[in-house]
C-alpha cells in the first residue's frame, strides 16, 4: 500500500458515513392507503369564556359544499346532523331551533371541502351558505372566519367534513370576523357524500377529544 | 440543511486530514439513543438510530480535542390522539424528531496509551432539531436551533498495530429550551446515546 493510500484510508469510512448521513436521514413518510386517509382535528377558542358560557345551540341539517363549486350527495346529511345534535344534548346543551325569535347562543354549521383549503378555519364560506345562518344580515362576503390565537394551521383536503360552531352572541361589524368557538375537521369521510358509518365515527371522535364542550 | 452539513463535514475532514500528521483519530460512529424529557414526551419510541463522525487530536499525553458530527432520528408511528395548541388531532400519525448536531469536544484520559483507555469529557455545540408530524396526507413541521452540552464517558479500544481504534461510550445530549414546537412553546430535547465507533489513528 502506498503512503498516499494509507494516509487517506482513515477517511474512507467517514466519507461513507457522510454519504449515509446526508442521504439516509430523510424523514419517513406514511404510505398512502385507504386505511390512513382519515383523521379528526379539533380547534377550540379557549382564550375567552364565550364557549363555557354558551348553553343553547342549533345545528344545520345540510352539509354545504364549500366554495359552492362541488355537488355532493345529501342522503346522509340528516344522520350526521342528528349525530352532532345528540352529542351536544348529551353534553348538557339545550337545543333552540328558533331562528327568528330568541337566537341560540351558537350555531353549528356542517360543511364539506370540495377543494384543498389551508388555515385554521376555511374561506369561501359566504359563497357556500349565501348568508350566515341564524346570524342576520350583518355578515357579507368581506367577513372572514376568525381563528383562535395560536391554533395550528391545517390543510383541509378534499373530502373533509367540517363542523364549525359559531358564536351568535359575539359583537359584530367591528372586526368583520365571524367568531369560531370550536371547529372539527373529519378528514377522509366524504366521497360523493358522507360515508357512513365513517363520518359518524369521526363525529364521535371529535366530541370525545373535546371534553371542554360539556356544560358545567 | 443536508448540503450545509455535507459541506461542513467535507471541510472538517479536509482540515482534519491536513492536521493529521500525528495523533489524529478519525472515527465513524453508530449512535443508539433513548429519548429523555421533552424528547420522550413527543415520541416514546425506545431507541432512535443515528450516525456520526468524530475527529480527535491528541493535545497532550492525557487530553484530546476534536469535533463531532451526528445525525439522529426518533420515529414513531401511532394511531392515537395528540394535543395541540387550542385543539387536538386523532388518526394514524407519524411523529419524528431529526437532530443534526455539531460539537467541539474535549476528553481527559486518566491512563496512558494502552489496549483499553478510559476517558471522560464531552462536547459543546449546536443542534438543529426538525420536528415532523404526519397525519394522513398532511405534515406539520417545526424546527429550531439549540445550544447543546453533551457530557460523555467511554473507552478507547485499540487493536492490531495500535492504529485500529474502537470506542464505546455513553453521551448525554442536553439542549437548551428553544423553538416553538407543536403543542406550543419551547422544548428542551434530551437523549442518552450509546456510541459505538470504529476508526484509525
Amino acid at each position: 500500500m502506498t503512503c498516499a493510500v494509507r494516509a487517506w484510508r482513515p477517511l474512507v469510512p467517514s466519507l461513507l458515513a457522510a454519504l449515509l448521513l446526508t442521504q439516509g436521514a430523510a424523514c419517513e413518510t406514511l404510505p398512502l392507503s385507504t386505511e390512513n386517509i382519515g383523521w379528526v382535528a379539533t380547534v377550540v377558542d379557549s382564550t375567552t369564556p364565550a364557549l363555557s358560557e354558551a348553553r343553547t345551540f342549533a345545528v344545520l341539517d345540510t352539509i354545504v359544499p364549500l366554495e359552492g363549486a362541488g355537488a355532493i350527495d345529501h342522503s346522509a346529511d340528516k344522520l350526521v346532523a342528528q349525530s352532532v345534535r345528540e352529542h351536544l344534548l348529551d353534553l348538557g346543551w339545550v337545543e333552540n331551533r328558533d331562528s327568528t325569535g330568541v337566537l341560540p347562543d351558537v350555531v353549528v354549521l356542517l360543511a364539506a371541502t370540495t377543494s384543498v383549503q389551508t388555515g385554521v378555519a376555511y374561506g369561501g364560506w359566504y359563497g357556500a351558505y349565501g348568508a350566515m345562518p341564524y346570524w342576520g344580515g350583518a355578515a357579507d362576503p368581506s367577513w372572514a372566519f376568525g381563528a383562535p390565537v395560536g391554533a395550528v394551521t391545517f390543510t383541509y383536503e378534499v373530502g373533509t367534513v367540517v363542523l364549525t360552531m359559531i358564536d351568535l352572541r359575539a359583537p359584530r361589524a367591528v372586526t368583520k370576523q365571524v367568531p369560531v368557538l370550536w371547529l372539527a375537521a373529519l378528514n377522509g369521510v366524504l366521497t360523493g357524500g358522507a360515508v357512513l358509518p365513517r363520518v359518524q365515527d369521526g363525529v364521535d371522535q371529535a366530541f370525545e377529544q373535546s371534553p371542554y364542550l360539556r356544560i358545567q | 440543511m443536508k448540503r450545509q452539513l455535507l459541506v461542513a463535514l467535507v471541510a472538517v475532514l479536509t482540515g482534519a486530514h491536513t492536521l493529521a500528521a500525528q495523533g489524529f483519530m478519525s472515527l465513524t460512529t453508530l449512535e443508539l439513543s433513548t429519548p429523555i424529557g421533552d424528547t420522550k414526551d413527543y415520541t416514546s419510541v425506545g431507541v432512535g438510530p443515528g450516525l456520526g463522525w468524530e475527529g480527535r487530536w491528541t493535545m497532550r499525553q492525557h487530553t484530546s480535542a476534536g469535533v463531532s458530527l451526528t445525525i439522529g432520528q426518533f420515529s414513531e408511528r401511532e394511531d392515537g390522539t395528540m394535543e395541540l395548541p387550542s385543539g387536538a388531532v386523532t388518526g394514524d400519525m407519524l411523529r419524528q424528531l431529526v437532530s443534526q448536531q455539531i460539537l467541539a469536544t474535549g476528553f481527559y484520559y486518566p491512563s496512558r496509551l494502552g489496549k483499553i483507555r478510559f476517558y471522560a469529557g464531552g462536547g459543546l455545540g449546536v443542534t438543529s432539531i426538525d420536528q415532523d408530524f404526519n397525519l394522513g396526507l398532511q405534515q406539520l413541521s417545526r424546527s429550531a436551533w439549540h445550544l447543546v452540552a453533551a457530557p460523555e464517558i467511554g473507552a478507547e479500544l485499540r487493536g492490531g498495530d495500535g492504529y485500529l481504534v474502537g470506542i464505546v461510550s455513553l453521551r448525554f445530549n442536553a439542549s437548551n429550551a428553544a423553538g416553538n414546537y407543536l403543542g406550543g412553546g419551547s422544548r428542551r430535547f434530551q437523549n442518552l446515546t450509546l456510541r459505538l465507533g470504529i476508526g484509525e489513528e
